[in-house]
């Protein structure tokens, strides 16, 4: 090995090498006087500079930075863009649902009013969205249980949401059912069904929870992202995916004409 | 030049995180899996800044150089995120987000602004100067390395604060500023170079005998 330049030795001195690497330059500074005092300078350098912004961690913040953040932190996406939902999406004839809601529901959230159900359910596509976001990225991964145990999946999430859960079968919309994963919200049971188109990126079926207050339906936009939900009998249902309002809603149509939860 | 190849560095393996999990700027899980197959989470994007904003303050006056100009540049800089909440990937780390952020704010748009009002330019060789003295107090000794720090080219500024200040990894760092691991590695061995070089002439000041003698 050569004599270690300043960069090697700055990494040595930040414990950046891995332990061979380490060893060598170990074995250079025994020899090398010149090293050792630029070792000795990247270190205190390091610990000059550590201390003389220590402090500033203990300034206090610019005021109305900590309300319009707390403000945030209460409605975390005031950015959005809403959409008025197609007429036709709002049809809600299926019996979905045989939730016992009273007994997942805590009495908090039984006497929650009407604009706190708004923000949660803004909370709950949020959450819904960024769920899909991370997960439909997974190559190997993007699925807890795949399609290829549809049974034990139907068995499971259905429990979970205390219904009886019949996977949709979208291949009418050119989309391919992958398998299922079970996501939370707000300390609840939360499902999420995956399917892919023959090239494409995913698009996610979720069901959750609904608290009482929540209701109708709508297109949200996250970004490139475009949810489209509805709450039926006790439970949100969201469709998610990388496409347009128009191939959102008919996918939500066919889970609609399909679902018996 | 780096002559060791990037592998070698420790921080650029990729971390070992228990898959399911997310994790937050502390790289601690937001959302965990629970022994039943669960998930429990997670804070608000608002939430978070909010924990983070000690940081974010010191970057920022890091990089500044001044507590007005880093208060205003944190303002902004967490103005920008809650407009671009959909751009940051949850499981990514948010500080490293955040710091991207306020320095681009930083070199983008404030700084300019300040240049033109002729302020927030600090010349080099006067400010760095430190009557011996006053060096015997450690404080003062830091308002030199804050100085001295000052001085450095902002390119290895923000490097030098990223690791040695706010304690990031290389390759956090790199990615963070999208460089590459050995521009980030010569950077910061020029800059911590350049701060001992800056401290020991003003330690050398200190270390003549002199007559005055100022406490202020």
């Amino acid at each position: 090995m050569p004599e270690p330049d300043e960069n090697s030795l700055v990494a040595y001195v930040d414990g950046e090498l891995d332990a061979a690497m380490a060893r060598e330059v170990e074995r250079w500074l025994e020899t090398s006087p010149a090293a050792r005092n630029t070792v000795a300078k990247l270190r205190a350098s390091a610990a000059l500079v550590r201390a003389a912004f220590a402090d500033a961690v203990h300034e206090p913040p610019p005021a109305g930075l900590v309300e319009l953040l707390q403000t945030a932190a209460k409605r975390p996406r005031p950015a959005r863009r809403y959409a008025l939902p197609l007429a036709a999406s709002i049809a809600l004839a299926i019996g979905l649902g045989v939730g016992a809601l009273a007994g997942v529901l805590g009495t908090r959230e039984l006497a929650a009013p009407r604009t706190e159900a708004a923000a949660e359910m803004d909370r709950l596509l949020d959450n819904v969205a960024e769920y899909h976001r991370v997960y439909a990225r997974e190559q190997r991964h993007m699925v807890e249980v795949s399609a290829a145990e549809t049974p034990h999946l139907e068995d499971w999430l259905g429990r979970r949401m205390k219904g009886q859960l019949t996977i949709p079968d979208l291949t009418s919309q050119g989309l391919v059912f992958q398998g299922g994963r079970l996501l939370a919200f707000d300390g609840k049971p939360m499902a999420e069904l995956i399917y892919k188109p023959a090239d494409g990126l995913p698009v996610g079926l979720c069901i959750a929870f609904a608290v009482p207050g929540m209701k109708g339906a709508g297109t949200v936009q996250f970004g490139d992202l475009t949810v489209f939900h509805w709450v039926d009998n006790g439970y949100v249902y969201s469709v998610v995916g990388w496409a347009n309002d128009r191939q959102i809603h008919a996918i939500a149509d066919s889970v609609r004409a399909q679902l018996h939860l | 030049m780096a002559f060791i190849p990037t592998a070698y560095i420790a921080s650029a393996q990729p971390e070992q995180r228990r898959r399911g999990d997310l994790w937050n700027n502390r790289n601690q899980p937001i959302v965990t899996r629970l022994p039943e197959g669960e998930l429990r989470l997670s804070q608000s994007l608002g939430e978070q800044l909010l924990g983070l904003l000690p940081r974010l303050g010191r970057f920022a006056r890091g990089l500044t150089g001044s507590t007005e100009d880093a208060n205003d540049l944190v303002q902004a800089a967490c103005q920008r995120a809650l407009e671009r909440e959909h751009q940051w990937m949850p499981g990514t780390r948010l500080d490293s987000w955040m710091f991207r952020i306020v320095r681009t704010l930083w070199i983008d748009e404030l700084r300019g602004r300040k240049v033109r009002q002729g302020r927030g330019v600090v010349d080099a060789e006067e400010e760095i100067v430190v009557d011996g003295p006053r060096m015997i107090e450690s404080r003062l000794t830091l308002d030199a390395v804050r100085r001295a720090v000052a001085t450095l080219p902002d390119a290895q500024r923000e490097v030098l604060l990223l690791v040695c200040v706010e304690g990031l990894s290389y390759r956090e760092t790199a990615e963070t500023l999208g460089l590459p691991m050995g521009t980030v590695m010569s950077r910061l061995a020029r800059a911590r170079l350049a701060i001992a070089r800056l401290t020991e002439d003003n330690k050398d000041r200190a270390d003549e005998p002199s007559n005055v003698v100022r406490w202020s």
